[in-house]
């Protein structure tokens, strides 16, 4: 009951999202000033549509705890306190302390404040100064409507809000997953405590950079897979495009995952497709107005996510079990032949698809001269203790460990999730513009961070419950006569 | 049997023949392999177990105590059958008993897996506890007093290059809110923090305008009087991380 009550509260921030980010990119649509009652409205739907979802349920019921371990779910309580409270002070005292929170995310903020549309010279002109003009616009209009009506330091508590969504999105998952409180409270501890959150730079709850929005929406997906639930996975595809740019990709990976996953029941994969197809609809247009001139091939987005959903869906639905991993080989070489014997095209293809993205030849063959520094760049972020404790450490344990360990995963798609999320984490290192150094300096770690939240949330999933050696304090008989 | 494989500890009764159960009675030993499924488990997941008795009788509509080998492990996934679960014995589709479990006994290397990887997460817990009384609370309170000795523009600007400070002072001073402000040069750098840290005054490209417009957009150009340079529309010029003023 109280864990029924501790997931809808939680998903009263996700829902809300949802709503306001579809009323709000529809209104911009449509040229409309966005009302400041807007926002409200949504926490307001919000509240009433958590109520009305389903709870998910699995096959696993929790033991209770007894003894000492009754107090570790007291005990995080209080550390996870402590540490909200922290960052709400951090996020209200002064404005923003940050570089890319204040000339990325509260800067536009300030010209989405309500009333305002997108008439606005800051995004009409491209002469005029506009930082990240192409960025996705969700936290913005977020934090300019709360800033609109709390104010512009208490209007910045919806940092912290965002964070305790996420504490009580892990803790809640994995009890219904079936672990033990005191297991569930650990892993919510483990999520909360990550250094990087505390840190007075980048990324950290209070920096006022997406990161954390991204974290959340990430998780929403993550325990949505996990669960087997269809509305949270869609949530999670429908808000990554509109955070940051990495969402887009994040949401193509989510929807390969659910698709090819076969313990995932096929609903979840449609309505990912789904999710992602209707939020690049409200995006990509806005995007394209933002952008000031249209780049050649502003819709590939969409056709990649109608292609993935028929593609996914004949895949699995189609072939025969046997036949998925040739198939995705095949396509893989055929990729591979393809940049081989049509480079130049296929560069141009691509500048033209992600502007943002270095794609040369030239610049790849730049990048692999310097190999060996990039490795090393990776495995000094993936181990960084001080900013990330020793989630990849553990992470790369499970997986590589030999089954008889740690037994089957408990949702691959899942695992898929957060393995594909960290390499395109390292991948994206090859195609950045920046110098290598500054990249894997200032931009890996939080690529990094952005997988923090799912991989807790596996890492216990799959520990949680394995080892429990205990009689069940509530075990009655079957039958009340025993055998003699 | 391999101490690797988990076992469960669960009672479980049988069905009688007259209620759909089977017409001879099991024994609890090695050779009985049926499949369990799990209440709750909305997609019916068969479990292949193993007796391990030495050949008791297990009587129609009594209740035994039995242990079972998860044999399957780890290719099946049996993290369903925690203690209290409670399941149906099934032979193919036919339910011919049903049961709850008592305990769980996971093999040696899931033992030492699950220890080790716990451990691990306490390390890291206490890591991250004495962390942020230790450091980011320090830290953040340093920052937070700096920010409040220098402003926002000595905070941002300051550190970045702090003979840049006095020129975005001088706008913030200077020119209305609504104003336009031309600036120059690379964007890169102290230029983004000086935007955002003069709105709302909009920062307009220099060749965006006329050299006799007074206004652009609607909102007057920023002009002031510079000290040895007179008076004239005021343009923010960005070398890198510096930033200067001069006049159109």
């Amino acid at each position: 009951m109280r864990v029924a009550f501790g997931w809808r509260l939680a998903m009263v921030m996700p829902l809300s999202l949802v709503v306001y980010a579809a009323a709000s990119h529809a209104l911009l649509l449509a040229g409309v000033a966005l009302p400041v009652w807007l926002l409200p409205v949504a926490l307001g739907v919000g509240v009433v549509a958590a109520a009305a979802l389903r709870v998910p349920r699995t096959a696993i019921r929790p033991i209770s705890e007894r003894g000492a371990w009754r107090l570790v779910p007291w005990g995080a309580a209080v550390v996870l306190a402590g540490c909200v409270g922290l960052s709400w002070w951090g996020s209200v005292v002064t404005p923003d302390r940050s570089w890319d929170g204040l000339v990325s995310w509260s800067f536009r903020a300030h010209y989405l404040a309500p009333p305002a549309d997108l008439n606005q010279p800051f995004f009409t002109d491209p002469a005029v100064f506009a930082h990240s003009a192409t960025y996705p616009l969700l936290q913005p209009l977020v934090l300019g409507a709360s800033q609109a009506l709390l104010g512009p330091l208490w209007g910045r508590s919806v940092f912290p809000l965002w964070m305790i969504a996420c504490v009580l999105l892990v803790a809640t998952t994995l009890s219904i997953h079936g672990l033990r409180s005191g297991y569930a409270a650990l892993g919510t501890l483990a999520f909360a405590l990550t250094p990087m959150w505390y840190s007075i730079g980048s990324g950290a709850v209070d920096s006022g950079y997406a990161e954390l929005l991204l974290v959340l929406v990430l998780l929403v997906a993550g325990c949505g897979l996990l669960l087997d639930h269809a509305w949270m996975v869609a949530f999670g595809a429908f808000l990554l495009p509109l955070v940051k740019p990495e969402g887009l990709p994040y949401a193509v990976l989510l929807c390969l995952v659910a698709g090819f996953d076969r313990s995932v029941r096929r609903t979840v994969h449609l309505w990912a497709c789904g999710g992602m197809v209707i939020g690049l609809l409200l995006w990509l247009p806005l995007r394209q107005f933002l952008a000031h001139r249209p780049p050649t091939f502003a819709w590939w987005p969409l056709a990649l996510g109608a292609a993935l959903l028929v593609g996914t869906e004949l895949a699995t639905r189609v072939l025969p079990r046997r036949a998925v991993p040739w198939l995705l080989a095949l396509v893989g070489m055929a990729a591979v032949l393809v940049c081989t014997v049509f480079p130049q095209p296929l560069e141009t293809l691509l500048a033209h698809c992600s502007p943002g993205l270095a794609v040369s030849v030239d610049h790849l063959s730049r990048r692999f001269q310097q190999l060996p520094t990039m490795l090393w760049g990776y495995v000094q972020g993936l181990l960084f203790a001080r900013k990330f404790g020793l989630i990849f450490p553990l992470l790369g344990l499970i997986l590589l460990a030999p089954r008889r360990f740690f037994g089957p995963s408990p949702r691959p798609a899942l695992v898929g999730l957060v393995v594909g999320g960290v390499a395109m984490g390292c991948g994206s290192v090859w195609f950045s513009p920046e110098g290598l150094e500054h990249e894997l300096e200032s931009r890996f770690d939080r690529l990094l961070l952005h997988w923090v939240g799912p991989a807790w949330l596996l890492v216990f999933a799959w520990i949680g419950g394995l080892a429990d050696r205990r009689v069940a304090a509530d075990c009655p008989a079957t039958r009340t006569r025993l055998a003699p | 049997m391999s101490q690797d494989l988990p076992r469960i500890a669960c009672r479980l009764t049988f069905l009688c023949p007259d209620d759909g159960g089977r017409e001879r009675p099991v024994c609890d030993d090695p050779n009985y392999r049926p499949h369990l499924v799990v209440e709750g488990d909305p997609e019916s997941t068969f479990l292949g177990v193993q007796f391990t008795g030495e050949g008791t009788e297990l009587v129609p509509g009594f209740d035994h105590l039995v242990h079972l080998v998860l044999a399957y492990w780890p290719d099946v996934d049996y993290r369903a059958l925690v203690p209290g679960a409670r399941f149906t014995v099934r032979e193919g589709g036919r339910v011919v008993g049903s049961g709850v479990v008592v305990e769980h006994s996971p093999g040696r290397a899931t033992q030492f897996g699950v220890r080790l990887v716990v451990l691990a997460v306490l390390a890291h817990l206490l890591f991250g506890l004495q962390r942020v009384p230790a450091k980011a609370l320090p830290k953040r309170l340093a920052q937070i007093r700096d920010y409040r000795t220098r402003g926002d523009i000595g905070f941002h600007v300051g550190r970045l290059s702090p003979e840049s400070v006095p020129a975005v002072e001088l706008l913030r001073a200077r020119t209305p809110p609504d104003s336009v402000v031309l600036f120059d040069g690379q964007w890169r750098g102290a230029m983004e923090l000086a935007s955002a840290l003069l709105h709302p005054r909009l920062f307009l490209r220099r060749d965006a305008v006329g050299k006799h417009e007074r206004t652009a957009h609607g909102r007057p150009l920023a002009r002031a009087t510079l000290p040895g340079l007179g008076t004239g529309t005021l343009v923010l010029v960005g070398d890198a991380d510096r930033l200067r003023l001069e006049l159109q």
